[in-house]
């Protein structure tokens, strides 16, 4: 059983625990760590530091692109780290520490290996292609070892790949021309994501269950059709228009119900809060300073205060769903 | 597992003897850290709008620095007024986080256009200002933004003097202060743990601004490429040493392992050798610093943060100016090579114990 390590932190501030005490009291109440947590932490910290570490000391390598090292030196370089990676990982049969560790860093230098191999052989393909490939690579492992570590890794390469997709066209034409499709691209990649995570998280993965990573994808997905709809509102409108607003819409409402009714999440709940609350100050400034409705000194001073108000409230809401723990 | 209620905390306290009395009524709500985010990140929004309103309303306050400093301290002491109000409440505190920050603005603006924004005494005058600002406003809130930006003032103050390393030593030095004397300073909680985050989300800016060369909230590059002081970071780096050593040493008595014990041995060469990472990579130990500070004060969010500004120096650190990629690919894998050797070490001598026990 467990305390709050608060409770304790604010009986001492009242003068309620003796500062002497507040050590024994934080233990009697099992928030600070023992013996074993000691080497469970010391172990994890050495291992994924040492094999992040090493795997990142390869990508600076090959980066580096040493001309007085050979071609086959450093594919030789590469592949065997690889290899070593995977053997040590398959060794451990998945389920191990040392083996989740070592994929992860076979992952890694799965990517330092496409790099190598444009950098090589001159093969002219986008940088959007090497993230989409490097995504492809790794996706078997992801699925095997159903790391929520190497599935974040997947769907960030996946977020690049689309992002430098769309930024391939460096005119001003192709970037007006790219600008929504990209954001479609993220909302849906990432939604679609997130959905499928839930649900497998829920129905025969629990191991997927990690809320730190779920709290990411949203976190990506809320920014991307937060942004998006932020710039529609600013932006003259076009047919696609009421459909953004629509799909904001969409978010917010599927979103708030289940991480407030299904599986209540604080962090997300309140990055719902913030969005919804630089919409209504962005239809405000489109409102009052395009429209002159008012002077837009006074605008200004009138959206602030609504910024005020508006997160303030959600402040006092959200306290009160934590204080409740999500409870009906 | 099974979470205690407060009033299941204070009858396990009081049956070990370590407190008496009633169970204290339940103090003011604290507010976690997801609605502080929110409210932090809002708060910097309505100040923008109220400085559009300043700029637009009193036009010719922005051609004096005196002007704008003068302006930016009344909203300030606003601010200062709204924290220690009778009738303080939520919309109250958001409104003087709005103000403050707004205020911080026109005050650090005035100050920089004054004394000059490539001058290193602006960033400490800065520095300073910030540092009262922790000591006078009364919310954890606005106090870990403040202690953030004096912490990030007082950085480039040293970077403007051509130190690269000393920043994060400096960092790790307040750091270390803070969070091994958290529950000896416990009375003063609600003015050193705000501190301590600020100087951990300094450090986690820091790991990518120093590197890149990017001014601070004025996002222009100031110096790139500034020369390797071999002085400095050696200097640094051995400062960075004994630091580590104390944090090791405090939380080691403070967990009851004798100091000649191997355990002992172990974490100290461990705290020297990652220690020593820090003349070419300053990021690396300070991240592992916050990272175990946080496991051994039972803090997650430390712990979290930690990680963050591991993550953070290791995207950063490609894009630094003064080492080739293969000087830093040996600095990773040399480092990367030991901590595994260590765990293979540590391994071999856990299951020797686990034999003999």
């Amino acid at each position: 059983m467990k305390g709050s390590r608060q409770d304790i932190l604010d009986w001492a501030e009242q003068g309620r625990i003796a500062a002497p005490n507040v050590v024994a009291a934080l233990r009697v109440v099992g928030t600070l760590p023992d013996p074993a947590d000691w080497r469970r932490f010391v172990d994890r910290l050495l291992l994924w530091g040492g094999a992040t570490l090493c795997a990142a000391g390869l990508i600076f390598f090959l980066a580096y692109n040493w001309q007085d090292l050979g071609k086959f030196a450093k594919f030789g370089l590469a592949e065997a780290l690889l290899a070593v990676s995977v053997v040590v990982s398959f060794r451990g049969g998945g389920e191990s520490p040392a083996s989740k560790a070592a994929l992860f860093a076979a992952a890694l230098v799965t990517g330092a290996l496409f790099a190598l191999f444009g950098q090589t052989y001159q093969t002219g393909a986008d940088t959007f292609e090497l993230f989409a490939a490097w995504a492809l690579a790794i996706l078997p492992w992801a699925l095997v070892s159903r790391s929520p570590l190497l599935w974040l890794l997947c769907l960030a390469l996946g977020n690049l790949a689309i992002y430098y997709y769309f930024h391939a066209d460096l005119s001003v034409i192709g970037f007006l021309l790219n600008f929504e499709r990209q954001f479609w691209a993220l909302i849906f990649f990432n939604a679609a994501a997130l959905a499928i995570w839930e649900y497998a998280a829920g129905k025969f993965q629990p191991r997927l269950h990690a809320s730190w990573a779920m709290r990411i994808i949203a976190a990506a997905c809320g920014l991307s059709v937060t942004w998006f709809c932020m710039m529609t509102i600013l932006s003259s409108a076009r047919s696609t228009t009421p459909l953004v607003y629509l799909t904001y819409l969409a978010w917010l409402v599927i979103s708030f119900v289940y991480y407030r009714y299904k599986r209540f999440d604080l962090f997300i709940i309140s990055g719902q809060i913030l969005s919804l609350v630089l919409i209504v100050a962005t239809f405000m400034v489109d409102a009052l300073f395009k429209m002159s409705i008012i002077d837009d000194a006074f605008g200004s001073l009138v959206i602030g205060a609504v910024v005020i108000c508006l997160s303030a409230a959600g402040g006092v809401w959200l306290k009160h769903l934590a204080k409740i723990g999500g409870k009906v | 597992m099974t979470r205690l209620s407060p009033e299941q905390v204070w009858q396990e306290l009081a049956h070990a003897g370590l407190v008496a009395g009633e169970a204290p009524e339940p103090s003011r709500s604290a507010t976690p850290w997801v609605v502080r985010l929110m409210l932090g990140v809002a708060g910097w929004f309505g100040a923008l709008f109220v400085l559009v309103f300043l700029f637009l309303f009193f036009k010719h306050l922005w051609s004096s620095a005196q002007l704008l400093m003068a302006f930016g301290l009344a909203l300030c002491s606003i601010a200062a007024v709204c924290y220690r109000s009778r009738h303080r409440n939520d919309f109250i505190e958001q409104l003087g986080l709005a103000l403050s920050l707004a205020g911080q603005y026109l005050v650090i603006s005035g100050l920089l256009n004054w004394l000059g924004s490539r001058s290193n005494l602006s960033f400490v005058v800065v520095a300073l200002f910030e540092a009262a600002l922790v000591a006078v406003m009364a919310d954890a809130l606005h106090r870990t933004l403040s202690a953030f930006a004096a912490a990030i003032a007082l950085s480039y103050a040293l970077f403007l003097q051509g130190a690269m390393n000393l920043p994060a030593t400096a960092l790790a030095a307040g750091l270390v202060l803070v969070w091994t004397q958290e529950f000896a300073w416990s009375q003063r909680g609600a003015l050193l743990r705000p501190v301590g985050y600020g100087l951990a989300l300094a450090a986690v800016y820091i790991d990518h601004a120093l590197l890149r060369g990017e001014f601070w909230f004025l996002s222009r590059p100031i110096r790139h490429g500034q020369a390797f002081n071999v002085a400095e970071a050696t200097t640094a780096t051995l400062l960075l040493c004994v630091i580590s050593l104390v944090a090791a040493l405090r939380i080691l008595q403070r967990e009851g392992i004798p100091p000649g014990s191997t355990w002992s041995r172990v974490a100290l060469f461990a705290s020297l050798a990652v220690s020593a990472t820090s003349y070419r990579a300053p990021g690396l130990a300070v991240g592992l610093l916050i990272l175990l500070l946080g496991f051994a004060n039972g803090n997650r969010l430390l712990a979290g943060l930690g990680v963050l500004a591991l993550a953070a120096y290791l995207s950063h650190y490609y894009y630094q100016l003064q080492w080739t990629l293969l000087d830093k690919s040996l600095v990773l894998f040399a480092t990367g090579a030991l901590l595994l050797a260590l765990r293979y070490g540590l391994s071999k001598f856990w299951g020797g114990e686990k034999r003999h026990a």
